[in-house]
């Protein structure tokens, strides 16, 4: 660790008890005692017409209560922001596993049985599986009605081909003087290819309705805004829904979408019951959200010395058959539009397509649009150093944003951390040295902090503790600790006196929910703005006091109860970079990875614990988006739709990995946090790239790098370096 | 999903069993393929009979056609067991599948039962020249080598009233020397893309007069590769020698298939497998020419 710390402890988890033992409940947990049980009768055509839905047969099977199609639901649709995804499709199926009719039964065998027996007849229509496919002139158009579509909040993007979910072009700076005056132009183009995000709990809710009430309890870790989309899908107040998480296990970014609730409701008002759906993982797999596969071609001007003039970036991502999955107004993944992360890029024009495919919808998986346009500009920096003969960490010094420099969203820089970092790496690369038959990649990633608005309420108990309460679900990245370990800091408080609990949408103020890499730093501010406001409170209450005696007082006096609030406006940067070490055996293409070290600028660290999991899981998953991870798709049906086939890193395929923490430098957090979440994922798929085309000469501009790729790289004695 | 189960403690009560339930009944082993049938929504049988309190498919013993291995064994038994010692390489082949829980709960039997196309034990069974054991309904017994008890993906031998109680593999000589390698490109938690079971016995001279080189995971049942062995046979190992034969497995090239990962590259990976094999076994006998 270089700097300074301030948490020194280890954190004790508070959910750590409960779920190794057991006693964790998840949303399939809570209480569903006569609760029904659901099932959907799904699409096996990527593309259909609808001719007729026959669920008479379905109807008089033991134990079902009701059954939906698209013609009770239409036109009804869900989304995060464009809420294209019908509840049930009515006219045409736009995906392998869209949902044609749900079942509602006793048990959830009664269900399946039932939906097995619904008749649905379609009428194939071409497919659309493809990018170039969607885009081309005479593609069919998949979302007719779209104008007519619900968008939660804002206005939707204009579009250049009615294939197109979202759209958007980027520039700032003189391009055409800044490649007129190059002295070199590098072009690559790089492809991505679908994955996963990665949780093992699948989505998981359950719908009651109390009067005009909606009761929700979902695996959703935006309980906030699933409730809003809710609300702009049926046309309802946002306050008569109320929706509520219990543990989630394991988000990655995949469980800010939720597809069953809506669906749960029409259900629950159908039978005056209380209906759950608890998802297959295969199902979940198949059926719900990806990253964002897509193509990537970087242009770059470059000067004698190897400094970057001017840039411009073509990113295409596929969509999938919907765009519910996306929550920015955009609908386009959030960085899809920082082609060169981390670099001063005086010019820059970069033009950004998310595209209607009919395959499985693409939504936010383990940060963003953000690991993808790392590969692809990572990988575009090494073949610039290899080709000017300049040392590849070399280049990246000569790059990096400086304060002042201008990244590549056009936006000025201030307490630019990379120089620092590379510096840091650079040392650590010095001290490292390469083992005989091994080869090094090196890679950079920043990311800006999010914006936004974050509060708490606390308060005092009764028992003199001192009471968080948050809409901040614990997906796993430990929030509720942090928030605990901010305000007993603050407060000089003893731990096991600060309770945090996590309320439903109507009991707590509004919060945006898990994601951005926002909670410790927005949400934790927020908490530490109301243990400031609490000691102020205590001290003038009963002053002089220890604090133990101050709560006893603040107890007796009556309803303490304080709104912690935290605005971070812009600004702020996490900055990381890593060296990976691996040996390719030349005569399988085989990739075995010994080392990983990750430098990571964090500022202050609350949970160290968590925060070394998340950094080193990081490293895991960018391992896997390097290494393994594709969903691959036949004819638009998912094959391999189960953790056998979609091969995940485990235990053994680790290597030597150590993070290094840059602590100097603070951020807007609490005690000067930063974001710690989605940094070091971005770094891997590149530095492996680079390690491997130093080893045996080939570039790899596909993911995931296989042995396979790589032996027929080679092979091809043109070995094609460029 | 819905079936009877039955757990007879006799071979004959099981046998009776599969004969009165003819056409409708499925025998049970472990049981760690038969819950991954059901969940990807293939139906058993209406009658399942598990075996595990049949004695007569349990044990592993030394006899006078070598190393008895009853069809309910599991992998982790196998793995353990130290009469394996001698049967090269059998031990690690047991060791390094799947995980321990898999191992404690999957047996041989259903592994041989259940023709999977990737999986570890076949090639070097095949390899030593194993013999299935197979007992009808009617009481009759037959035995077949594992090489010809592997028909096609997921399908045995095996008719709908017979059952495996267990394999004998021959006793290895003092001058045979075996190995298993696995190709695992992707993680180690997964089936081999390529696997390579190899043996050769050598004489005094240090020339090959036996050799078997049993390819795993390239198509539907392991590919014995004839050539190679043929190419090795009656010489004395040299690296050039070991390099020209591996190649030769692109003669049995129409049995590999594209499963998981595309013919071309399987065959390309097979040779270059059998090529180390085969070198590990010249340096364990001492055998590989100056040559090299």
């Amino acid at each position: 660790v270089i700097g300074k710390k301030r948490f020194t402890n280890p954190e004790y988890r508070i959910d750590g008890y409960d779920k190794v033992t057991g006693d964790a409940l998840y949303a399939a947990d809570f209480d569903h005692t006569d609760a029904l049980e659901t099932a959907y009768v799904r699409s096996p055509f990527p593309h259909a017409r609808i001719v007729s839905v026959d669920t008479a047969q379905a109807s008089e099977m033991p134990g079902v209560r009701a059954i939906l199609t698209g013609a009770d639901t239409r036109p009804l649709r869900l989304g995060r922001r464009l809420q294209d995804w019908p509840l049930l499709a009515w006219d045409r199926v736009l995906m392998v596993g869209d949902r044609v009719a749900a079942v509602a039964a006793d048990t959830q065998h009664q269900a399946i049985a039932a939906a097995q027996l619904v008749d649905v007849e379609y009428e194939e229509l071409e497919p659309v599986l493809s990018v170039a496919d969607a885009l081309s002139a005479d593609s069919p158009t998949l979302h007719p009605d779209i104008d007519t579509y619900g968008f939660v909040g804002g206005q939707a993007p204009g579009r250049s081909h009615p294939n197109i979910q979202g759209e958007r072009v980027h520039e700032h700076g003189d391009v055409a003087a800044a490649f007129s005056s190059a002295t070199r132009v590098f072009e690559h183009t790089y492809t991505i290819p679908k994955t996963l995000a990665g949780y093992l709990e699948p989505r998981a809710c359950l719908v009651w309705l109390e009067g005009d009430i909606v009761n929700i309890i979902t695996t959703n870790k935006s309980p906030f805004r699933l409730r809003d989309q809710m609300a702009t899908t049926f046309d309802l107040e946002p306050e008569t829904l109320i929706v509520k998480t219990g543990a989630i296990g394991g988000d990655f970014g995949g469980k800010g979408l939720s597809i069953d609730e809506h669906i749960l409701v029409l259900l629950a008002r159908r039978t005056g019951r209380k209906v759950r759906a608890v998802a297959t993982f295969a199902d979940d797999m198949s059926y719900t959200s990806t990253r964002h596969a897509g193509t990537i071609t970087l242009r770059t001007a470059v000067d004698d010395a190897g400094q970057f003039l001017g840039h411009e970036g073509w990113v295409t991502l596929d969509g999938g058959a919907y765009a519910a999955a996306k929550p920015g107004v955009s609908l386009a993944p959030g960085k899809a539009h920082v082609t060169l992360a981390g670099y001063h890029v005086p010019a820059a024009r970069v033009e950004v397509k998310t595209v209607y495919t009919n395959t499985i919808p693409a939504g936010n998986a383990r940060s963003p649009a953000q690991p993808q346009n790392a590969f692809a500009a990572e990988s575009h920096v090494d073949s610039i150093a290899d080709a000017l003969g300049i040392d590849r960490l070399e280049l990246r010094m000569r790059n990096a944003i400086d304060d002042g420099g201008i990244d590549v969203g056009g936006a000025t820089w201030e307490k630019s951390m990379l120089q620092e970092t590379l510096r840091v790496l650079r040392d650590e690369m010095a001290t490292t040295p390469i083992a005989p038959g091994q080869s090094r990649g090196i890679a950079l990633a920043a990311r800006p902090m999010s914006a936004g608005s974050g509060a708490v309420i606390i308060s005092v108990t009764p028992d003199a503790q001192i009471k968080v309460m948050t809409g901040v679900t614990d997906q796993g990245g430990g929030a509720l600790t942090m928030l605990q370990r901010v305000v007993a800091e603050e407060l000089g408080a003893e731990l096991s006196s600060v309770v945090v609990e996590t309320g439903d949408t109507s009991s707590v103020p509004y919060d945006y929910g898990v994601g951005g890499s926002r909670v410790t730093p927005i949400v934790g501010g927020a908490a530490l703005d109301g243990a400031v406001k609490l000691r102020e409170y205590l001290d003038s209450n009963s002053p002089g006091l220890p604090i133990v005696d101050q709560l006893r007082h603040a107890s007796l006096a009556g309803d303490v109860s304080i709104l912690g609030e935290f605005t971070h406006p812009s600004g702020g940067h996490s900055s990381t970079a890593c060296f990976v070490d691996l040996s390719v055996d030349h005569e399988t293409g085989a990739i075995a990875v010994s080392k990983c070290v990750a430098i990571v600028d964090v500022g202050t660290i609350v949970n160290p614990v968590s925060a070394h999991g998340q950094l080193v899981g990081g490293i895991a998953a960018g391992l896997g988006m390097a290494l393994m991870e594709e969903l691959e798709l036949d004819d638009g049906v998912v094959i391999g739709g189960n953790l056998s086939d979609y091969k995940l890193p485990s235990m053994k395929d680790m290597p030597d990995i150590r993070v290094i923490l840059i602590e100097s430098e603070v951020g807007a957090g609490p005690f000067g946090a930063k974001s710690v979440g989605e940094l070091t994922n971005s770094l891997i798929a590149p530095a492996v790239a680079g390690a491997v085309r130093s080893s045996c000469g080939v570039s790899i501009h596909s993911l995931p790098i296989t042995a396979q790729r790589i032996y027929a790289a080679m092979q091809d004695t043109s070995g094609s370096p460029g | 999903v819905s079936f009877e189960y039955h757990e007879p403690e006799t071979l004959e009560e099981a046998l009776a069993l599969l004969a009165r339930y003819r056409g409708d009944a499925q025998v049970l082993a472990g049981g760690t393929a038969f819950a991954l049938m059901v969940k990807i929504g293939l139906t058993p049988a209406g009658h399942v009979i598990g075996l595990r309190r049949v004695e007569a498919v349990h044990g592993i013993e030394e006899t006078e056609d070598g190393l008895w291995i009853g069809a309910n064994t599991t992998h982790r038994a196998l793995e353990l067991a130290p009469e394996l010692g001698a049967y090269a390489p059998l031990q690690g082949v047991f060791s390094g599948i799947s995980t321990v829980r898999i191992r404690t709960q999957a047996t041989i039997g259903g592994n041989l039962c259940q023709a999977g196309p990737a999986h570890d034990p076949p090639p070097s069974l095949i390899g030593l020249g194993a013999i299935a054991h197979i007992v009808s309904d009617g009481g009759a017994r037959r035995k077949l080598p594992v090489e010809d008890f592997l028909l096609d993906y997921y399908v045995t031998a095996l008719e709908e009233n017979e059952i495996l109680t267990g394999i004998t593999v021959p006793r290895p000589g003092p001058t045979t020397a075996s190995t298993y390698k696995k190709f695992l490109p992707i993680t180690a938690d997964d089936y081999a893309v390529i696997s390579v079971a190899a043996s050769i016995t050598t004489d005094a001279r240090s020339r090959i007069t036996a050799a078997s080189v049993i390819v795993g995971c390239g198509g539907p049942t392991p590919i014995r590769a004839t050539e190679v062995e043929s190419t090795i046979v009656g010489h004395e190992l040299t690296q050039e020698l070991i390099t020209e034969a591996s190649v030769e497995i692109r003669a049995q090239g129409e049995r590999f298939d594209s499963l998981r990962t595309p013919k071309p590259y399987k065959i390309d990976m097979a040779a270059v497998f059998i090529k180390r094999a085969i070198t590990e076994l010249a340096g364990q006998t001492g055998t590989v020419g100056s040559a090299a």
